[in-house]
């Protein structure tokens, strides 16, 4: 896919949360009447705002009056994103159900090798960092990480 | 007059404190620190330290911060000088004759002219945010909803008016924004509006959780994506001193950055790239030898890094007295007071004058601090431009991670986070400024808010907003920044001059 016809997608799909936005905003009533505006109002001026905006860009990206992004980059590289995102959302799911030294150690060990760090380095940035920042938001700031299911006993 | 100095005096007795002394210690080091590590911004670098302000007192945390935004500042021209890498977009123009002076070997001098003229322009700066300060908190004290609503509109149309390439781009960001914050219950009505019957969205989606996601996680996955480049060469760093010829030669460029870095500072959203592109060409225009510049000449590092200093001030004068941000930066310091409890704008002078004077009188010890800190400590600082970026990204990662959770201990905000790290993500690889975005968040409720009280005063009539004479200039303005890029841009193109 051209990059000018990417932008022209991407603006459409904002047109289409703005038009589900819109749908959304009809459904709220207020039953007070010192309230001109109301709760609907707001979201309305939003909702269409941004449907005449995204129906502009559409114009301009199939125009080709448009700004780009970067160049594209080897798919290999466009994957690393992806991977390091998906890996945040396990880090994510797991910290409560694993705790958040187990979560956090595996988090940053598998994410170093996938970046080509080697083991051992990884392995002790790895428990570096989380012990680090273990002492730092629970004795330190007194803000509670979660200990985890299988600690939880102990 | 007598009274801003007794209040000044007020503030040193807040920002002296051991506590307060330390974190302003702290903040620095770690904005020192953000500004010179590769793949994380400064921007990014203050979102993601917000939770460990979580908690703490307003007025220290507001010292951390402001120490730590300076810090980045010192930090992206460090970076700029040694390794030809900008920390950050205002250090862009230092690169010019820093990293010339360094490959002559004179990279001790850059180093040291960039640091004091930080210093000189960071500490007269700061007169003129107090001199500013009053005055246009008493104006505000007059505002009414319509022009608080005015002055919203006039806050968000600036700063997305020079955000971006594109302004259709910049106008979607900020109205994702100000969908973003419409979120929850309405604080009228009582009414849960987008919730999805998930109980944890009926107070809203958290800033943090936006600038984290959009700021932070973003700017990690396209790095990771961006990796790989030319390994960096780091120049040897040499005696960091400066001759008296080299002070002498500097130093009304350094006056002169000053002075257009603190005017442009002060109007929104005209931030510090403007000002240090700006000085950096009249310096030029001004000099006997113009083709010197470019070349290795000490005025072209001296002017940018003090305009950029004096805007990074000048900044906070919309921020403190009227509560409107000028720079992303800004935006990110103006939710985390809005999350510590902390309302800036014309009531924050007489509701919280220890976080209002407290932070001015910080201003100057971060100055002190960065300068006796920075100097001796460059070569530490040189050792950690040598850390793998890749080692970074995880770690990023994780303390985004962390920070969303421990402040809020909810796995909700913890994917909306990562959700919003995606968004980002996108954005950026289609040129959508994320600033206009997380203001949009920020401001949203508060612009809704005033334009029902202010339709509630008219009985209805939209005219309320265009009668009040401060309303209506408020409301220009508006219109005027947003068209005026693009009316600057076709100007310059038709007299054949280059773009910003």
């Amino acid at each position: 896919m051209s990059e000018r016809s990417h932008d022209g997608v991407v603006a459409l799909l904002v047109a289409a949360v703005c038009i589900a936005y819109l749908r959304g905003a009809r459904g709220f009533q207020s039953p007070l009447v010192a309230d001109p505006l109301g709760p609907s109002a707001f979201p309305t001026i939003l909702g269409w705002a941004g449907l005449i905006l995204a129906t502009a860009q559409i114009v301009l990206a199939w125009s080709g009056r448009v700004t780009t992004g970067g160049s594209p980059a080897s798919f290999r590289r466009s994957l690393r994103p992806f991977l390091l995102f998906g890996l945040l959302i396990a880090y994510a799911l797991a910290l409560e159900s694993a705790g958040y030294l187990l979560a956090t150690i595996a988090f940053v060990l598998i994410s170093l090798g996938m970046l080509g760090e080697p083991l051992w380095r990884g392995c002790l940035v790895a428990v570096g960092f989380s012990g680090g920042f273990y002492y730092l938001f629970v004795k330190v700031l007194k803000i509670n990480l979660p200990i985890g299911a299988i600690f939880r006993g102990w | 007059m007598s009274e801003v100095f007794s209040s000044l005096a007020y503030g040193f007795s807040v920002a002296l404190t051991t506590t307060n002394l330390m974190w302003a210690t702290v903040g620095s080091i770690i904005g020192t620190l953000i500004g010179v590590l590769p793949g994380i911004g400064p921007v990014s670098g203050i979102a993601i330290l917000i939770p460990v302000i979580y908690g703490m007192n307003p007025a220290s945390a507001m010292i951390m911060l402001t120490a730590m935004y300076y810090g980045t500042m010192y930090g992206g021209s460090t970076t700029s000088i040694l390794v030809n890498v900008p920390g950050e977009a205002s250090s862009v123009v230092t690169t010019l004759d820093g990293y010339q002076m360094a490959r002559q070997g004179r990279a001790g001098p850059a180093l040291a002219i960039a640091a004091i003229g930080s210093f000189v322009a960071g500490t007269l700066s700061i007169v003129g945010l107090m001199l500013f300060a009053v005055p246009l908190t008493a104006l505000a004290l007059k505002f009414g909803p319509a022009e608080y609503f005015g002055l919203m509109l006039l806050g968000l149309s600036s700063v997305t008016s020079l955000a971006g390439k594109s302004l259709v781009k910049a106008l979607l960001s900020m109205v994702l924004g100000l969908m973003v914050a419409t979120i929850g219950v309405d604080l009228s009505t009582g009414i849960a509006r987008y919730t999805f019957d998930v109980p944890q969205l009926l107070d809203g989606v958290g800033f943090l959780v936006v600038a984290i996601g959009l700021f932070a996680i973003s700017e990690v996955l396209l790095a990771a994506e961006e990796m790989g480049g030319p390994k960096r060469e780091t120049i040897p760093l040499g005696r960091v001193w400066l001759a008296w010829k080299d002070f002498a030669q500097s130093w009304w460029a350094m006056i002169r950055g000053t002075v257009i870095g603190f005017y442009i500072g002060v109007l929104p959203a005209a931030g510090a790239t403007i000002a240090s592109f700006m000085s950096y060409d009249v310096e030029k225009r001004l000099a006997k030898d113009p083709s010197t510049f470019g070349k290795g000449d000490i005025r072209g590092v001296a002017a940018p890094e003090a305009a950029n200093n004096a805007a990074a001030v000048g900044n906070m004068v919309p921020l403190l007295t009227l509560g409107v941000p000028g720079s992303s930066t800004t935006a990110i310091m103006l939710g985390a007071l809005m999350m510590l409890g902390v309302q800036p704008g014309p009531l924050m002078y007489q509701k919280n004058p220890d976080v209002f004077w407290g932070l001015i009188a910080s201003m100057y010890l971060g100055n002190t601090m960065l300068l006796v800190l920075n100097l001796p400590l460059v070569g530490v600082w040189v050792k950690i431009l040598a850390i793998p970026e890749r080692i970074l990204y995880p770690l990023i990662l994780g303390v985004s991670v962390i920070g969303v959770y421990g402040v809020s201990n909810s796995h909700t905000d913890l994917l909306l986070a990562c959700g919003f790290g995606l968004l980002g993500y996108y954005m950026r690889k289609r040129d959508y400024p994320l600033a206009p975005a997380v203001l949009g968040v920020v401001l949203g409720g508060l612009m809704e808010q005033s334009l029902r009280q202010a339709l509630v005063l008219s009985d209805g009539s939209y005219w309320i907003l265009v009668q009040r004479p401060i309303s209506l200039v408020l409301l220009t303005l508006s219109v005027v920044s947003l068209a005026s890029p693009s009316l600057i841009s076709a100007v310059r193109k038709v007299q054949g001059e280059p773009q910003f």
